[in-house]
């Protein structure tokens, strides 16, 4: 059972997080307008892998906070310490893998999310790698799970030059405006702001809500 | 829009103020990292303001606990060196007078105290008036009986990067409790072994509970021996000094490794701290183990054998199989009851061929164990996050305890003295 530690979860969330906001910002004004969409290829072609490293960081906080909070692998002793961060976690997880694959699903993306999925589960819980100062083995998923989404575009691609009527890679629902009214910046900006204070807590010892140590 | 008309597209569009608007984008993305990236900067430069004088605090480094001492402190300018002691905080008399050049660094040994007895003391300069350093402090010698009980406490890998972590937390709810013999920390006290300020920061930390008890120190790979070079001073050698035997003090011989026995167990340091300190082959570890294996045959009497270094041998995030296949055969050869160790940034107890191996590595580092799976065959508890472990020892049984800063019990177990093992009695996870 390998599971990154909820601190190193909380420093990823962090710095994505971070990134994230910036796009609202700064980088993609319309990620926070549900009317406008992308049709560059560039940024599309940007979008995918940041959505899939997005999924794969989604997978590696729910992963964390389910084996804390649900499994209890760190024991219940100090759980007061963990629960914020998990909490925290769980919900960035759920907002990354909602948003990067189940907001407007195509064929081509289904499939690379149980790719990414499978790999996951192989590397975390069948293959249970021991991750020895060797960070780099955590993202070999992530890394296999872009290279799959690059080929299967390119056979897609080609595919569709081929046959040159009535093939499309169909979005198989689209709730994009609802997903963005839900998770605004005004969520993640809140979001960011707890991350941020809860990492510096963590760290020297502290958490949100270390003080339910003195009442359980 | 087609790959040719988004080339013509990028082209068109690439601008000057585009390029502006990148660099300015870049730059407040960077202002978003800026509560971590401020919290990193403010921790370490207040790390390097710290103050270069250092409170007093004892250690024994392999003096005799019943009758020895060594009050180590720091002072900003060259002084000489005055130690003043008694057995009433406020009767206190003029035990240690130095003349000649004034030091830094300084470092008093007493000896012919008493035994079991509770001393305060004060240092300074002996001038009119005395000039103090420090607060009043005070320690308490080993007892002749081997059926006194007595408490302890350990924690492991202190190690602050840019000064931050929460070792703090641990010294000041050491400070809280005035009945323990003595406190180690299992190697790693600081992150970098010549870095004055980690040093500073730990010492002034570690105040709280220095002043009222015994410091056992433990090299760890950061505090590690690497030699010194201009301008790279090892600061462990200097607050706390060559353990061994001066004549032996050479390449070939390992430097800080020391013993003591305490009522009735025998504590061992041993100098495993550097991944070449594994290798079973090195003529050093070949002295070292000599020195180990002939230092626990002579206290095969004693009800309860501690060895303490800093490697990690069993642990979720990697066993060590050269400590494995070196140590393990000492352990059971000579019934070491407990085998205490940190390294790798968790807390996780291990029962292997009925002893406990402990790792006490949550002592105020920020987990590093990026990726880990708790489930070896011999795990028995396992826990991430600030804690430290109280010892209390009795004739017959060993009862140990591992808590938060806020008292939140992580892991608890007893052992028991039978036939010279300390076999688990009972145990559990908080």
């Amino acid at each position: 059972m390998t599971f990154i530690n909820n601190y190193f979860a909380m420093i990823y969330a962090i710095i994505f997080q971070s990134v994230l906001l910036s796009g609202y910002f700064f980088w993609a004004p319309k990620a926070r307008n549900p009317e406008k969409l992308y049709n560059c290829w560039l940024v599309l072609g940007l979008r995918g892998v940041f959505f899939v490293i997005g999924c794969y960081l989604g997978f590696i906080f729910l992963d964390t906070s389910i084996k804390i909070l649900f499994l209890g692998v760190y024991g219940y002793g100090n759980i007061s310490f963990h629960i914020t961060s998990c909490i925290l976690l769980l919900v960035l997880g759920i907002e990354l893998i909602i948003g990067a694959v189940f907001v407007a699903p195509t064929l081509k993306s289904i499939t690379t999310f149980i790719v990414m999925l499978t790999l996951f589960i192989y590397y975390f819980e069948i293959n249970q790698v021991v991750v020895h100062e060797d960070l780099d083995k955590i993202f070999i998923p992530m890394f296999y799970a872009i290279a799959f989404l690059i080929i299967i575009t390119l056979i897609y691609e080609i595919y569709r030059k081929l046959k040159t009527k009535g093939f499309e890679d169909k979005e198989l629902w689209n709730f994009e405006r609802k997903f963005k009214r839900i998770f605004n910046w005004k969520f993640n900006l809140i979001l960011w702001i707890l991350l941020s204070i809860e990492i510096i807590l963590m760290i020297e010892g502290y958490s949100l809500f270390f003080w339910l140590s003195y009442i359980f | 829009m087609s790959i040719k008309n988004n080339f013509k597209y990028i082209r068109e569009n690439l601008s000057l103020r585009t390029i502006i608007i990148f660099i300015r984008n870049f730059f407040l993305t960077i202002l978003l990292l800026s509560p971590l990236l401020i919290y990193l900067g403010g921790s370490s430069l207040y790390e390097i303001s710290l103050s270069k004088e250092n409170h007093p605090f004892t250690i024994w480094n392999g003096k005799d606990p019943k009758t020895e001492i060594i009050i180590t402190w720091e002072t900003a300018q060259s002084e000489s060196s005055a130690v003043w002691l008694g057995k009433e905080s406020n009767l206190l008399s003029l035990v240690y007078n130095g003349d000649g050049a004034g030091v830094k660094v300084h470092r008093v040994e007493l000896t012919s105290l008493e035994l079991g007895t509770k001393y305060y003391y004060r240092v300074g300069v002996n001038s009119e008036p005395p000039l103090f350093h420090g607060p009043l402090s005070s320690f308490t010698t080993a007892p002749d009986d081997e059926n006194t009980e007595f408490k302890f406490a350990l924690y492991s890998d202190s190690q602050q990067l840019f000064g931050i972590g929460s070792h703090d937390r641990i010294a000041k709810a050491l400070e809280g409790y005035n009945d323990l013999a003595f406190v180690g920390n299992i190697g790693d006290l600081c992150q970098e072994w010549d870095h004055q300020g980690d040093w500073n920061l730990y010492l002034l930390e570690s105040r709280s509970f220095m002043s009222q008890t015994i410091f056992v120190p433990v090299l760890g790979n950061h505090d590690g021996w690497y030699g010194e070079s201009e301008g790279h001073e090892n600061k462990y050698k200097k607050y706390f000094g060559i353990a061994t035997d001066s004549n032996f003090a050479d390449e070939n011989h390992t430097l800080f490794n020391y013993t003591f026995s305490y009522s009735n167990t025998q504590f061992i340091v041993a100098e495993i701290s550097k991944t070449e300190d594994e290798d079973p082959n090195e003529i050093r570890n070949i002295n070292h183990d000599i020195w180990l294996n002939s230092t626990l045959a002579n206290c095969q009497d004693k009800t309860f054998r501690i060895l303490m270094f800093h490697r990690q041998v069993f642990s979720s995030n990697g066993m060590n199989t050269r400590l494995i296949n070196r140590i393990v055969p000492i352990v059971e050869k000579y019934n070491i009851s407990m085998v205490i160790y940190g390294h790798t940034h968790h807390y996780e107890r291990f029962l292997y061929n009925g002893v406990t191996y402990l790792l006490l590595a949550s002592g105020g580092v920020m987990p590093t164990d990026t990726g880990i799976n708790p489930s070896t065959p011999y795990t028995k508890s396992f826990n991430m996050g600030t804690s430290f472990t109280f010892f209390s020892v009795s004739p017959n049984n060993l009862t140990v305890k591992t808590i938060t800063p806020d008292n939140d019990i992580i892991d608890s177990f007893v052992l028991k003295a039978e036939n010279s093992k300390a076999v688990l009695l009972a145990g559990g996870v908080g």
